[in-house]
């Protein structure tokens, strides 16, 4: 169901503060802390970024089809401009030895029958039949605890990034999950040229205590930015805005309310928090070293002040869709679809699903992201998160030779776009799941729809995201050449690769500077109490939390 | 027993009666506790065994499990510790509780809902209940009925939604003010008129359905009692009075205790959907408080010690509920022996 | 059981208005009937709309920018996606089958209880009311009850839908105040020609109580028939999931993937256009109350006045 698995490419942050989650969900990556999991007792811990490289394999890029628009650098995304006819078959052996594992993974979408033609010509193909149990994505996290708390976990489990905040995960991890660093660490290229393909940082987030623990699922590295409808842009014969003053001209010049038309969604704290990252707010780890030494919480800096008044004179303007208030009830996508807002702010996958969406009742419709800007017309910063989405962990029980066929048969999961491997994986057996129409780009099926439309051997390898929806006119040319421009720009983090789990009273001390600070972009308290909200954020576990991570700083050197 | 019954036709009256003229239930009687607990056992041992298997559905799934309850009292990791192992940290967390001033805000604004509601809210499926039942034509009837109720089945998004949709800044309300030159009101945003909002919410989802308890205790009513009251002079709201709502009473009653007991619970999804709306000052309540101080923070401790509490204080409230229901002569949830 | 009947035919005489009430006031009537209107309206409405914009495309929804008030052009596309998800029409029967089967178990249970409660001055009744209220006001988390279901062998098992909420309190508190309102005289009486209690809740107590048991029913049913929470734990493998659990599954909680990957499934079943997400949330909500429509019918029809006269004459 394509509409249904909507929410599949939303990112996160949307998801998250949609359920008025903490502050990190909003914005940024741990701007307030949140994203990570601790306890009571727990003061918080991180791991060591020294040494995480020797237990991730060694990166080894698969020489595949070459794309027809490379990626400039690491980060941004290589497109291709159609979907290939002769593709290369990257596993040429059926490698397992048929032993049946359990599996157990997040569905967003209309679960497929337990046996079904996609799963037994996957088993087929590679050897090692799985048995399946989906399980809703929205309350996965619930199911987990239950599971984690109880012991009672399957051979392979597939657990989101934002579902890692289940209590003293970290100890669960340990206790139930297998350490795949014998197996994988170092040069792997040879039994497992698709793993090794994986890059180094995803990998990387799959290290708890030094050990490699989960096989990482990849997505691109940008968080989210302002997204406009270039098509309402022509009409109403405006341009993207350069600098903020800007935004709010285009903002006043392009809002009708008699028209039922506004400007904006809210921007400051979804899709990735665009307004922060125009005023270059520290989003990813929240914390930047002052130069005196000092760790600093993006909460307390200049830019975040400047970002929330601007926020707020957005609201004064009166150019905010009246929703934005109350939008846990107002869905802006569709609001945005419909053009009665023109700019919105949305995660990279929200493209895609709006053009799923739209590219049959409007055929005009054109969604891109604004080019990067700074708010002065300065050097813009745009803002990065995790590159592993989702983790796959291994049971700890399971015997060793069953864990290096499944690490086999993750391997051919892995396979990238432009193999045989990735046209079975992902649209199933031709004929049967998928039909190519006139340019070549296979099309599901209803019974594919049903069975390979909604992602679940997907999830159990990791491959380099690529730009590859030619369908829509145009699509692949823009997105890549925007990343390839933004990749400049993206945001370097002290605290990359390390682990962090923070105190919980820093987690507990977020939730109430998002409400306060909603209360000022809303219009309910005045711009000049956001110092009374640090003061009461620091005495609230905000200096808990830059203790914490002055600790961190000192113990990697940073 | 037309005559005396709109007197007093409650289960209380009712209880009385069968206590005084049951051979059974002479041994609640004060002269009777004598009888032994054998005479006893002999006397009630079908109603133990029919109760029984109740008991022990509550016994297996709700009491053994609700003893990991006294996480409340622990430091509680579910992976090393567990129930057992996790370390003992006595009253820190009710302490963090009743220091915390959120807590307290959170406290404050349960209870003004609550008490709001008690007074627009639940009288509501009363007067409807009423309302439909002294419509005459049996085809009205059951064509309301059939569709007041349905709103139930919305969920909490879909409701909130649809307010949004016709009261929200861009809703059908404001475009129609606007359209005349107006200023759109301020209705779903509002932080003041919020206890409003969410209580016309509920009514509009829960009334219909609230309604069917009342009916099916309506249709118990003997109607003869309104026909001798009728005949003696009594006009209609002197029936409503001395014989409708007498019947009334006990499930009325019983349902004003038992939703005091829940006093410490408005509700969950409505507020925080509309957290954002209005502000954390007014959409804040306890089961919002518990999940972002307890769930989202994986303090599990301190969400159940919030439970306990909220337990606690629920039955402090059903009991003295109870005893002001015994003062007026009422059954109550309990049997006053 | 003679005098009744001659009020029920007198009853029935001229729209149903017993003979003894007065005519009502023409500005009774017109206040009645405009807040009865008014409530109808008031519910009426938004279900039109929940209907229509189920039944509206893309188009429509863009168009109007959310929910459809005036239908512009029909389709069933929603529903017919939905139904064409494969597992959905099992999960019906799943469903149908636990609410059935729930609600039976759930009654049976109540009324024992409830009846085995009501019974002034027997045995342990308080201590034991006692017990069934603080199950009302303390509740086990996910992990204990998970850890209980597991132990019995439950898991992935529909008794694992049923049994652990096969007794709720506040609906044994309410049956049993019902069965409290039966007069006394009645049971006594059966008593003392020698009936035991298990006759007497059989024979008098629960004929006399349709319309409770009516509601009661009604509660349990909506409650199995709308329960997902215990389903997401305790089931594991897709085709006994009931239908809340897959419908969950399109109303996309405005969640949740990471972004990016090349192998998203990006386009759309051949030959058909998707049916609008909003349309999908909005055909949810419809498939979801439907059954309740059903089986209200059979529940009111227990709410006619007058059950318990010829009882009690008779």
């Amino acid at each position: 169901m394509t509409t249904s698995f909507s929410g599949r490419s939303t990112d996160r942050r949307t998801f998250l503060s949609l359920l008025g989650t903490g502050a990190a969900a909003t914005v940024g990556g741990g701007l307030l802390g949140g994203c990570s999991n601790a306890t009571k007792s727990s003061q918080g811990s991180a791991g060591q970024k020294s040494g995480l490289s020797a237990v991730v394999p060694k990166y080894q890029p698969y020489a595949g089809l070459p794309p027809d628009i490379p990626a400039a650098a690491d980060g941004a995304l290589p497109g291709y401009l159609s979907y290939p006819r002769d593709l290369i078959k990257a596993v040429p052996t059926v490698r397992g030895k048929g032993s049946q594992l359990t599996v157990m993974s997040p569905l967003w979408g209309s679960p497929p029958a337990s046996a079904n033609a996609y799963y037994a010509a996957i088993a087929a193909r590679t050897g090692t039949p799985l048995k399946w149990n989906v399980q809703d994505g929205n309350t996965y996290r619930d199911k987990l605890t239950a599971l984690l708390g109880a012991a009672d976990v399957p051979d392979i489990l597939v657990i989101a990034s934002w579902h890692l905040g289940i209590p003293r995960i970290s100890e669960a991890i340990a206790n139930l999950f297998a350490d795949l660093t014998p197996m994988l660490k170092g040069d792997i290229s040879g039994r497992w040229p698709l793993l090794a393909n994986i890059p180094t940082d995803a990998w990387q987030a799959g290290v708890w205590d030094g050990q490699l623990k989960a096989i990482p699922w990849v997505r691109q590295a940008f968080t989210g930015y302002f997204m406009y409808r270039k098509d309402l842009f022509q009409e109403l014969g405006v341009t993207p805005p350069k600098n903020a003053d800007e935004l709010l001209a285009l903002g006043k010049a392009v809002t009708d309310p008699a028209k039922g038309r506004w400007a904006f969604s809210d921007l400051w704290q979804k899709g990735g928090g665009p307004i922060p990252q125009i005023f270059r707010v520290p989003l990813r780890h929240g914390w930047v070293k002052d130069p005196s030494g000092k760790m600093v919480n993006g909460l307390e800096t200049d830019e975040f002040e400047a970002g929330v008044a601007f926020a707020r004179k957005l609201f004064d303007a009166k150019v905010l869709h009246p929703g934005v208030g109350g939008d846990a009830s107002v869905d802006f996508k569709q609001v945005f679809q419909s053009g009665k807002i023109v700019v919105t702010s949305d995660g990279f996958g929200g493209i895609r699903e709006a053009y799923a969406v739209q590219s049959r009742s409007n055929p005009a419709f054109r969604m891109e992201p604004f080019p990067p800007f700074a708010h002065d017309g300065g050097t813009p910063v745009v803002s990065g998160g995790d590159t592993a989405g989702l983790f796959t962990f291994v049971n700890k029980k399971l015997p060793q030779d069953k864990i290096e066929e499944y690490l086999t048969l993750a391997d051919w999961c892995s396979a990238p776009f432009g193999t045989e491997e990735n046209l079975l994986l992902t649209y199933g057996v031709e004929g049967t799941h998928f039909r190519r129409d006139a340019n070549g780009t296979p099309t599901y099926t209803a019974q594919g729809q049903k069975d390979a439309g909604v992602p679940t051997y997907d999830f159990l390898g990791g491959r380099p995201p690529v730009v590859s929806e030619s369908q829509y006119p145009g699509y692949v040319q823009m997105l890549t050449s925007w990343y390839n421009n933004a990749v400049k720009y993206l945001d370097k983090d002290m605290f990359d690769g390390i682990r962090i789990e923070e105190p919980v009273a820093l987690q507990k001390a977020g939730q109430p500077v998002v409400d306060k600070v909603n209360d000022i972009i809303f219009g309910r308290r005045p711009v000049s109490d956001l110092e009374q909200i640090r003061k009461e954020w620091r005495s609230g576990g905000g200096d808990e939390g830059r203790a914490f991570y002055e600790k961190v700083v000192k113990d990697n050197n940073l | 027993m037309s005559t005396e019954a709109p007197e007093a036709p409650g289960p209380g009256a009712a209880g009385t009666r069968a206590a005084s003229t049951s051979p059974q239930a002479l041994g609640s009687k004060p002269s009777g506790r004598r009888v032994s607990l054998r005479q006893r056992l002999r006397r009630d041992w079908a109603l133990l065994v029919m109760v029984l298997p109740g008991m022990a559905l509550f016994a297996v799934f709700h009491y053994l499990p609700s003893l990991g309850n006294i996480i409340a009292f622990q430091d509680y990791s579910p992976y090393s510790g567990g129930f057992t192992g996790s370390p003992w940290i006595g009253l820190a967390n009710f302490r963090l509780m009743f220091t915390d001033a959120a807590f307290w805000d959170a406290l404050g604004n349960t209870l003004t809902i609550t008490g709001f509601q008690l007074i627009f809210y639940f009288p509501v499926p009363i007067a409807l209940a009423l309302a439909l039942n002294s419509v005459i034509s049996p085809r009205i009837r059951s064509l309301v009925q059939g569709v007041v109720y349905l709103p139930h089945f919305f969920s909490w998004v879909l409701v909130v939604s649809l307010f949004q949709q016709i009261l929200g800044g861009a809703g059908l309300l404001a475009q129609t003010l606007r359209q005349h030159g107006m200023q759109p009101l301020d209705i779903m945003t509002s932080p003041d008129a919020f206890i409003v909002l969410v209580t016309a919410q509920t009514v509009w989802k829960d009334a219909g359905w609230g309604m069917i308890v009342f009916l099916a205790a309506l249709s118990t009513i003997d109607p003869n009692l309104y026909e001798v009251s009728a005949t003696d002079g009594a006009g209609r709201w002197r029936r409503l009075w001395h014989i409708t709502l007498p019947g009334l009473r006990p499930v009325i009653v019983l349902l004003l205790i038992l939703r005091l007991g829940d006093a410490l619970s408005v509700g969950f999804e409505q507020f925080i959907l509309q957290r954002q709306s209005v502000g954390a000052g007014a959409a804040e309540v306890l089961d919002t408080y518990v999940y972002y101080k307890g769930f989202l923070v994986q303090d599990f401790g301190y969400g159940a010690a919030v439970g306990l509490f909220k337990g606690f204080v629920g039955l402090l409230l059903i009991l003295a509920a109870n005893r002001v229901a015994h003062r007026f002569g009422e059954q109550g949830i309990y049997q006053k022996s | 059981m003679t005098v009744t009947t001659a009020a029920m035919v007198r009853r029935k005489r001229r729209s149903g208005r017993p003979i003894w009430e007065e005519p009502p006031t023409p500005a009774g009537r017109v206040g009645k009937a405009l807040l009865l209107a008014l409530v109808v309206l008031a519910v009426v409405f938004p279900l039109w709309v929940v209907v229509i914009t189920s039944l509206s495309s893309q188009q429509t929804i863009d168009a109007t920018g959310g929910l459809v008030v005036v239908p512009q052009g029909i389709t069933p596309a929603a529903y017919l996606q939905i139904f064409s998800g494969g597992v959905v029409t099992r999960a019906v029967l799943v469903s149908t089958f636990i609410t059935a089967a729930g609600t039976a178990l759930s009654l049976a249970v109540t009324a024992l209880s409830a009846y085995g409660l009501s019974r002034p001055g027997s045995l342990w009744h308080r201590p034991l009311l006692f017990a069934v209220l603080l199950t009302f006001l303390f509740g086990p988390g996910i992990i204990p009850s998970y850890l209980v279901v597991k132990s019995l062998g439950l898991i992935d098992t529909y008794a694992s839908l049923i049994i652990p909420t096969a007794l709720n309190a506040f609906n044994l508190v309410v049956l049993r105040a019902f069965f409290m309102n039966i007069p006394g005289e009645l049971i006594d009486s059966a008593r003392i020609d020698g009936a035991g209690d298990f006759t007497i809740l059989g024979r008098i107590v629960l004929p006399l109580s349709k319309a409770a048991l009516a509601v009661i029913g009604l509660f349990y049913a909506v409650g199995y028939w709308n329960a997902f929470f215990n389903a997401m734990l305790y089931i594991n493998t897709t085709e006994k999931w009931p239908l809340q659990l897959v419908l969950r599954l399109y109303v996309v909680n405005g969640a949740a993937l990471p972004s990016g990957g090349s192998s998203g499934p990006q386009s759309s079943i051949a030959g058909m256009a998707p049916a609008p997400t909003l349309s999908l949330k909005m055909a949810i909500i419809v498939i979801a109350a439907v059954p309740a429509l059903l089986i209200y019918p059979f529940v009111q029809r227990h709410f006619t006045k007058g059950v318990i006269v010829g009882a009690v004459k008779g």
